[in-house]
This record gives C-alpha cells, structure tokens and sequence, in this order.
C-alpha cells in the first residue's frame, strides 16, 4: 500500500468556536496511479494536502505512506521522512529566489546528503528543458520556467509520492498545459504516484482517478 | 479624518507601531536623560549662584591685585557694599606634623550671600573670624589630620591662629575645593602677619561685590562689562554671579557634552532602525496606498495620513523615553554630587522638553520622508502589476544633506563646540564610510569564499547579500557600538595609567611652589638633608604680554556667556596674566614640533631672545613661528621671537609653562621657583613638610599622588557614567539588531517553510540562522573593536599628547561579552522563530 488515509479529521479553533474541515476523510492508494481532488474554494483541499504532505498534523485519524504511520513522527522524523519520500509542488513555485535553477533543484539531494547532487540536479534540469537556465535566478525565469525548476526539485529526491497544490494555478492556459504534459511525463517515467489538488477541469481529466471534497469528505 | 486614518495606520499595523517606538525611545532615552540632567545642573548653578560667588559681582585676578583696582570699582559702584578675599594654598603647622590647606582670608561681613555654617549652633560665623582675633575655624576632617583638637592653635605661616570650630556647611564652598585640601578661613586682616603674601605668590585676588538691589542679569552683566573697560589690567577679571555659577559647572559641563554626543550615536542607531523599520512597512503599504489613490485619494492626503502617523508615533517614543529619563537621571545628578558637592536635584525645564519634542519629531521625519515620497510616485495600477518602484539613484543621496545637517545641529546642542561637533560627526561620517566599505568587502570576500558550500550555507549568506540594505544596517550598528564601547573603555584605560603610575612616569611625589629667590637654598639645603635631590626647580616670572608683531596684544571679551567652548577658552586664555620661565634643557615631558631647539644657548644681548610656545597655547592665540611679542617684565619690556612651538605632557606632573625663554634674558627679573621632589617614603615625605613649613612657611606643598588618587577618583566616576551611557548604546544597538533581525526572519518566513518541507529539519535551520547572526555580528564588532583602538591610540597620542597604551585583556573581554550578548539574544529570537509549525506562507495564492 502506498498511501492509506483513514478516518482523517481537521478541526481548527476560529474564535473559541471548532471549525470542522476534514470530517472524516478515507483514501487508500495500492500502486502508482495520478489521482485529482476537486472541490469549492474553502473545502479543505489544501489542508487535506497538508496533511498528507506531513506538514500539518490530523485532529484525528492516520496517514500512513507505504505503511509508515505519519502522525507517530516527531518534527525532527517528519522533515527526514518527508525530504525523502514526498516531493511537493506549489502553485506560486516558491523557489528561493537567492539562490540559481540549479542551486534550488541541489538543495533537497543536499539536505539528504547525496554527494552527487549537483550532477543530478542538472540531469533533472535538462529534463525539464532548462539546460540554458541553469545559472539563472529566479527572478530572470518567466512563470512556466519558474514552476519547472520547482517540478525538477519536488521530483530531485525520486520521491514515491508527488503532492501538487495547483500546479498550472499561476501560468496561463498555454504554458499551463505545457507544464501538466511535462509533470505527467516525468510522474509516469519516475512510476511516482501523485495526488494533485486543483479546480482545473481538464487537469484532473488526465488524472486517473478524480475525488472530490465536500463537506469535509471525499467522493468519487 | 486624516487624524482617524492615521491612528487606524497604527492600530493596523502594531507590530511596525511598536517596533518604531520602541527603537525611538531607546535612541531619545539618553538624550533626554543628558537633557534634564544639565538643564538641573545649570538651573540649580543658576539659582545658586550668588551663594557660589557670595556676591553680586566679583573682581579678581591671579596674584595680588593691583592696587589700583579697588578705587576704580568703588568709583564706578558707590553705593555698593563691598568686601575682600584671598584664596590661596598654603601649608600650616602644628608643632609635628603640617598640612596644605585652602585658605580663605574673608572680612568680617562675609559672605555677602550664603552662609558659612558652624558645627556649634551659639556661634556665627561673622562673630568668630574678625580682625585682629587670630580666630580660624576650618574643615573637621583637619583637626583629625594633624591631630588637633577645638580651642588649640596652629600656624599658618608665621602666625598662629586659635581653631575656635570646625565647619558644618559652606554653601560657598562650589569647586570641591575640600577634596584636595582642607579649608581654613581667617579674617583678612590677620592674613598680614602670616606673611604668607610675598612677590609672586599664587593666590586669587577678589574684590567682592554687592548691589543694594536685585539687578537682572543683562543689567549686571553690562555694568561688569563698563568695570572691565575701566580697569586697564588684562589679568583682572570681572564676573557675574551667573557667570560663576557656569564656571563652577564646567567640568559637569564637559562630563554632559561628552555624554550628550555617546547620546547621539544611540539616537542615529535608533534612526537607522526606524529608517529600515519605516521603509518595510511602506513597502507592505504600497499596495494600500495604490487602493488609496484608485479610490481618489490624492497625493496631499496619502502623505498626510502617513506623516501624520509618523508624527503620533514620535510623540509616543518621547513620552515614554521621558518618562524613563525622569527615572535614570537622578543617578546620574548622585555623580554630579560626588564630582561637584552643591547637593543638585533633578530639575526640567518646560523649553528642554520642546526641544527634544520638536527635535526627535523633525529627526523621524528626516528619515521617513525620503521613503514616504518614494512611495507616493507609485500609480494605481501596482494593484494589478504588484512590481516595487523603489528604485536607487543618485538624487537619494541628497537627502543625506538635511540629515547631516540635523545631526550636526545636535552635536553642536550637545558639545557647544563648532570643533567637537564637526570632529564629532566627521568621524562618525568617516567611520560609516569605513564600515560600508568593510560590509561590501566581507559580501564580495564571502562570494567568493561560499561560491561552492552546501546549498544551505548559501542559502543564507545569499540572504545577507540579497538584503544589502539590513546587512549593511546591522554591520553598521554594531561596528559602531563596538567602537564607542572600546574608544571609552581604552581612553579611561590610558588615562587612569598615565596617571596611576607614577614609577614609570617620574612623576614627582611632592610638588612646591612660591620658594622665593631668597629660599631657593636652604629649601636645596632641607632636601639634601633628607637625601633628596629635586628633579626639577623651574624659575617663575609673572608677565603681561604687550605687542603681537606690533600691534597691541588685545584684552579678551569678559562675556564669554554666549560664546562656544573654542572662544571662552581663547577668552579664558587672553584674560589671564603670563608666566615665564627658562631652563638650559628641555624635560622628559618637552617635544618640539616646528622650528628649532635653543636649550643650550644663551641670549647675545641684542634683538630678540628666543621664545618656545607650548603647542594648545600657540593654537588658542593664533601664535605662529617668528612671531615677535613683546612682554612686560615687572615694567620693563623685554622683546622676544618665537622659535619653537613645544609639546608638553601635561600629566607628568613637573612644572612646565607655556612660554619658555632662551637662558640671559629673565635672570634677573623678580621671580619665584616651583620644584618637585622624587618620590620616597612617608616618613620623609613628612619630615621635609615639617621642616619646610617651620623654616619656609610661605611655600605650598601639593602631594601628588594625593592629588591623582583625587583625580583618578572623579575620572572613574566620569569614565563609569559614560561607560553606563556605551552600554545603554549597545542595548540600543541590540534592540535594532533585534528589530531588523526579526523583520528578516519574518521575511524569511516562507523561505523557512519551504526548507522544512523539502526536507531541512529544525536543528540544521537553527544552526544555519545562528551561525549567519554570529558571523555578521562578530565581524561588526571585531571591525568597530579595532577602529576604537584606533581612534583611542589618535586620540591619547593627538588631545591628550599621552604615549598610547592598550590593554588587550580589556578589549578581549569587552568584545567576547559583546560577542556574548548578541549571540543570546540573536538565539532567542532565532528559537522562538523556528518554533512555529505553521506552514500557511507556502499555500497562500
């Protein structure tokens, strides 16, 4: 099993009252496999995808990731599990913007202590086709470049899951679908499973399977 | 409205309002606290200063005053009362033991005003020091002294005199003159047969004045100003009472400027901070103030608004910084007593209060309006196009003009020099020059040094180099506080040495003055007794000065209320007779600077003899190589050339003058000697006092190393006041360290965030952040540690003609608790930031 989620619920306290937003969520996910989940602003996709990214704990319920019970981690086990075995792509590519395409994919093959990182790192940016940006900031990359070099770093560790929150969400609709053809290329070259939160119709189409949130739960 | 708006700018933003206040009132505290400090001071000098003086108007001089002075004070003020006084060291004596006093040859009408109490409450003053009794009273701690008990005699000079009471309060008694000898009044009259008055003697001269009215200042200060003209004499000088009252506040005066300019550096620190705070938040604001002007604000309201709330912020920090300095400065007021024994009381003036109001409003906005016009060009559309228009130019950079000017503004309020204050901001200016140059090198060494380092190691430098602006502001700051903290620390350091160590100095352990001609052997004869050899006996000859190149030599202003500290010294110079001497060989403490040496020579007889200046002297009177001046020796003119100008280390304690002659030419004017004597032993020390006062009662006796433990004494109170100011500079510095610290790590926030989710745990972060904060602010500490030294070796070696020292041990400890402090506090900021587990930044659209 790659990724089982269960019974999974999120509440926060908004002005001494609870706000329920996850009320139960389920999902199980046996083999590599693309997966979309829709739903209204404010339904708790984000927060779902937080929670499955680590980075946000559940009131209730268990993540596991290939049998591995997330929210038994402490903070210090989360950051190493995840930097391992979960890449993570944001709508507004959230590069750092101190720091070149190259330095940014390096960074997590770093942080994992690959000496070969920067080799890597390279071989990740020709992949996504930015062999001439190599050297460049982000700040003299155009949006679809920017979002990338973020795909060729959420995928630098070879991670089994590929969280992605919006992923064409900042880039128009021509360079947005260049960048979905070239995130379900790499998903389907790595055999990565990826859970990819979104409102676009047509990307969740190419999804093989499409969920839901409403009212704190998931549908298919 | 606009004032609504303003106040909703604050209540919106709390975080900057807080920030901005708090940087503001750290920098103000100090200024406040020096500005009611010295408004007590000289409201309290003022209100005593008659006391001081005991009288209305006071003429005196240096020496025995001519006699012609008096009738010409009685003609011009008939209808004034009018009383004499002497001051003067001298020694007296029991049978077996002596001491140097303070005497005060008074009439028996003193004083005029104040009140000389008596420890016995039947007695008055008035009843008990009257002519002819012999009677003395004198400070308590004498008769412990010299072993003496109420009713027994002593011998001041060649008379002796009953103690009838000791002293319980002398509200005359300003100058902490007690400190370094006792005093002793006697009536006027008696003073005759002590015979302690001889050619030449050092004594202050007065003629005390008291009008039948109260007279307003202006009024009293332009009748002395009609006596001075009156009086002929250059060396006759003529004061007011509130003019004493200032003098007496001199040496608190200096102690304050000093302060008031450590003061300022806190103040600029602050305004750096506020400066990098304000342009942050205008920068969060911009999209605020395009949604102003696409709702039809104009341009007028916008800069209302922002200024406005600039302005309430200010006023906050001052209340606050006020209220403090209220706290803080009766401490420092317990200084000024033990410096200055007048019982001062803290004391603000409404005046004091709106100045420093106006001038930290006028000091925020000087550094906020260059950023709140920038942000004013901006258009509407940046609500859509969100790009920043701050951009550089050259145009920025006169701004830096208006704030110069602001802060010279102050250091002149602070110092009262043109010198000091233009010294003053020139080196800050030049060492914020340095320091920038120092912040760039380290950017463009560390590019190259961290070019291939982990990814995290360049992660944060490149944020040190992306944020030039706060790396630069920080290096700054703290440099800075390194270099005042250091400055003040090694300049005491060098004092408190040059002073404290007598061994390597030679400095002489018993100096005396007032041997007359006639003395000069057997004084010789009393010290080979005792097998000691005076290290020096320099001749002294009281002078005026005539002509300068020809021209006559001009009496200085008498006024010197409204003049900067440059003119009163030059006036305080000019007014004061000249004392010659000669000596074949220059001393240990002598150095020319220009021209040549004349030790050796001797005066042909014809043309001009030979003259060295000492250096300040020649500067203060404009006194150049070859001038000619001609002197009045006791009536006789004698012409001279001036051949060298001469360095003297004042400190070493051996009689020096400031106008030397060449051997041949003043031997034969009346004159007195001044000696020291090596030192030795206590017993000896004693034995040449005894057998000096019995045998030359007329010559004063000065221990030295009673005088520097004195003085060592009011330096550490000095040099601890203003290392408690350095530190309330540094704690300044910290918290702008700290303001702008967290305002980038809340920028980082994401960056931070984003780490963590691609696998940085909390513990490489911490390490990262900690390791970036203790390389910037080590470096701006080592550099400004090491411009301190510096400056303190220019400063010893240039203002106080001292052979520099440094005390490394001090400076290693100085900068490692420096070092210390910020790291702390750099680590719990860092702890707390790193804290939060929220990782919203990253999912914000």
């Amino acid at each position: 099993m790659i990724l089982q989620v269960k019974d999974v619920h999120k509440s926060f306290q908004v002005k001494n009252k609870e706000l329920k937003i996850l009320k139960g969520v389920n999902l199980e996910v046996s083999q590599p496999q693309t997966l979309a989940i829709m739903g209204e602003s404010g339904s708790g996709k984000t927060t779902l995808l937080s929670i499955l990214a680590g980075l946000e704990p559940p009131t209730s319920g268990e993540v596991q990731i290939q049998g591995t019970d997330l929210t038994k981690f402490s903070e210090a086990e989360m950051t190493r599990f995840r930097g391992e075995n979960i890449g993570i792509i944001f709508q507004n590519f959230h590069l750092l913007p101190q720091m070149t395409a190259l330095q940014n994919v390096k960074l997590p093959l770093e942080l994992s202590g690959d000496e070969q990182a920067e080799q890597k790192a390279i071989e990740l940016l020709e992949q996504v086709g930015l062999k001439d940006r190599v050297n460049h900031l982000p700040l003299k990359l155009s949006g679809g470049e920017k979002q990338r070099v973020a795909i060729a770093r959420a995928l630098s560790t070879k991670p089994k899951l590929l969280l992605a929150d919006e992923p064409s969400g900042s880039l128009d609709i021509e360079t947005g679908e260049k960048i979905t053809q070239l995130l379900f290329s790499l998903i389907e070259k790595y055999q990565m499973t990826a859970i990819m939160v979104t409102h676009s119709q047509p990307l969740a189409d190419r999804c093989e399977v499409t969920y839901y949130l409403k009212n704190g739960q998931l549908e298919s | 409205m606009i004032f609504k708006w303003a106040l909703q700018e604050i209540k919106n933003n709390k975080k900057f309002a807080s920030l901005f206040v708090l940087n503001l009132c750290l920098g103000l505290l100090g200024l406040t606290t020096i500005q009611i400090f010295k408004s007590s001071i000289e409201n309290q000098l003022n209100e005593r200063s008659q006391q001081i003086l005991t009288a209305d108007l006071g003429v005196s001089m240096r020496g025995v005053m001519p006699e012609s002075v008096e009738p010409v004070v009685k003609k011009e003020f008939p209808q004034a009362k009018i009383q004499k006084s002497k001051e003067m060291y001298s020694m007296i004596r029991t049978d077996e033991l002596s001491k140097l006093v303070f005497i005060k040859a008074v009439e028996s009408n003193f004083p005029f005003y104040g009140n000389v109490e008596l420890e016995k409450e039947n007695l008055k003053f008035r009843e008990v020091i009257t002519p002819g009794s012999s009677n003395t009273v004198v400070s308590k701690e004498l008769l412990t002294q010299l072993e003496l008990k109420i009713g027994e005699s002593i011998f001041v000079g060649e008379k002796s005199f009953k103690i009838i009471d000791t002293i319980l309060e002398d509200s005359s008694n300003a100058f902490g003159n007690q400190a370094f000898a006792p005093t002793l009044y006697i009536n006027h009259q008696d003073l005759e047969g002590t015979n302690l008055i001889q050619e030449g003697s050092t004594l202050f001269d007065s003629i005390l004045v008291k009008f039948n009215e109260s007279l307003e200042a202006s009024t009293l200060n332009s009748m002395a100003n009609g006596l001075f003209e009156k009086i002929q004499d250059p060396s006759v000088r003529v004061t007011t009472h509130q003019q004493s009252g200032e003098q007496v506040g001199r040496l608190l005066g200096y102690l304050s400027d000093y302060l008031g300019l450590t003061a300022l550096i806190g103040l600029c620190l602050a305004f750096i901070a506020c400066s990098f705070l304000y342009r942050n938040y205008i920068q969060e604001s911009l999209k605020n103030i395009s949604i102003w002007k696409s709702l039809g604000a104009s341009n007028n309201v916008i800069f209302k608004v922002y200024g406005l709330e600039i302005v309430l912020l200010s006023l906050i920090a001052i209340a606050i910084s006020l209220a403090f300095a209220f706290l803080f400065t009766p401490a420092l007021i317990a200084v000024a007593n033990q410096i200055m024994p007048l019982n001062f009381e803290p004391h603000f003036e409404y005046t004091d209060i709106s100045l420093i109001v106006l001038l930290s409003v006028i000091g925020s906005m000087l550094f906020s309006l260059p950023i709140l016009l920038d942000a004013l060009k901006i258009k509407p559309s940046y609500i859509f196009t969100q790009i920043s228009q701050f951009h550089w130019s050259f145009k920025k950079l006169l701004w830096a003009v208006p704030i110069l000017g602001y802060f010279y503004g102050l250091s002149f309020l602070a110092s009262n020099s043109f010198i000091v204050s233009s010294l003053f901001l020139g080196s800050v200016v030049l060492t914020v020059i340095v320091l920038f140059a120092l912040s760039e090198l380290i950017l463009f060494l560390g590019n190259k040094v961290f070019r291939n380092a982990k990814s995290l190691t360049l992660w944060s430098f490149n944020t040190l180099k992306f944020n030039r602006f706060a790396t630069h502001t920080i290096f700054i700051t703290f440099s800075l506080v390194g270099v005042v903290l250091i400055l003040v620390q090694q300049l005491q350091y060098n004092i408190s040495q040059e002073l404290g160590q007598p061994e390597t100095n030679q400095v002489p352990s018993l100096f005396l003055f007032d041997i007359q001609e006639e003395q000069r052997s057997d004084f010789e004869q009393i010290a080979e007794s005792l097998n000691l050899e005076p290290q020096v006996v320099s001749p002294m000859i009281r002078a005026k000065l005539l002509k300068v190149n020809g021209k006559d030599f001009e009496k200085g202003e008498r006024d010197t209320s409204e003049m900067t500290r440059e003119g009163q010294r030059e006036m305080r110079f000019r007014n004061r007779g000249f004392n010659l001497s000669y000596r074949d060989q220059l001393l240990n403490s002598e150095t020319i600077l220009q021209g040549e040496d004349f030790s050796g020579s001797t005066y042909s007889g014809e043309g001009y003899a030979k003259v060295s200046i000492e250096e300040r002297f020649a500067k203060r009177l404009n006194f150049e190589l070859g001038d000619k001046l001609v002197f009045d020796v006791q009536g006789v003119p004698v012409k001279a050339q001036i051949e060298n100008i001469r360095q003297v280390r004042w400190s070493s304690f051996q009689p020096n003058f400031f106008v030397q002659f060449q051997s041949g030419v003043l031997e034969y004017a009346p004159k007195t000697f001044l000696a020291t004597l090596p030192k030795t032993n206590i017993e000896t020390k004693n034995k040449l006092q005894t057998e000096i006062v019995k045998k030359l009662p007329n010559v004063s006796i000065i221990d030295v190393s009673q005088l520097i433990k004195r003085l060592l004494s009011v330096l550490t109170q000095m040099s601890w006041t203003l290392i408690i100011m350095t530190v309330a500079c540094f704690i300044v510095g910290l918290a702008v360290m700290l303001s702008i610290s967290q305002l980038l790590l809340q920028k980082r926030k994401r960056d931070i965030q984003l780490l963590k989710s691609i696998g940085a745990d909390h513990k490489l972060l911490y390490k990262t952040l900690i390791l970036e904060s203790v390389f910037l602010i080590s470096f701006a500490l080592c550099f400004g540690g090491i411009i301190g030294v510096f400056s303190t070796q220019i400063m010893v070696n240039e203002v106080f003609a001292l052979v520099p020292k440094f005390n490394i041990m001090s400076f290693l400890i100085s900068l490692g608790l420096l070092c210390m402090t910020s790291y702390l506090a750099s680590r719990v900021l860092i702890k707390n930031f790193l804290k939060e587990k929220s990782y919203q930044e990253l999912f914000k659209e």
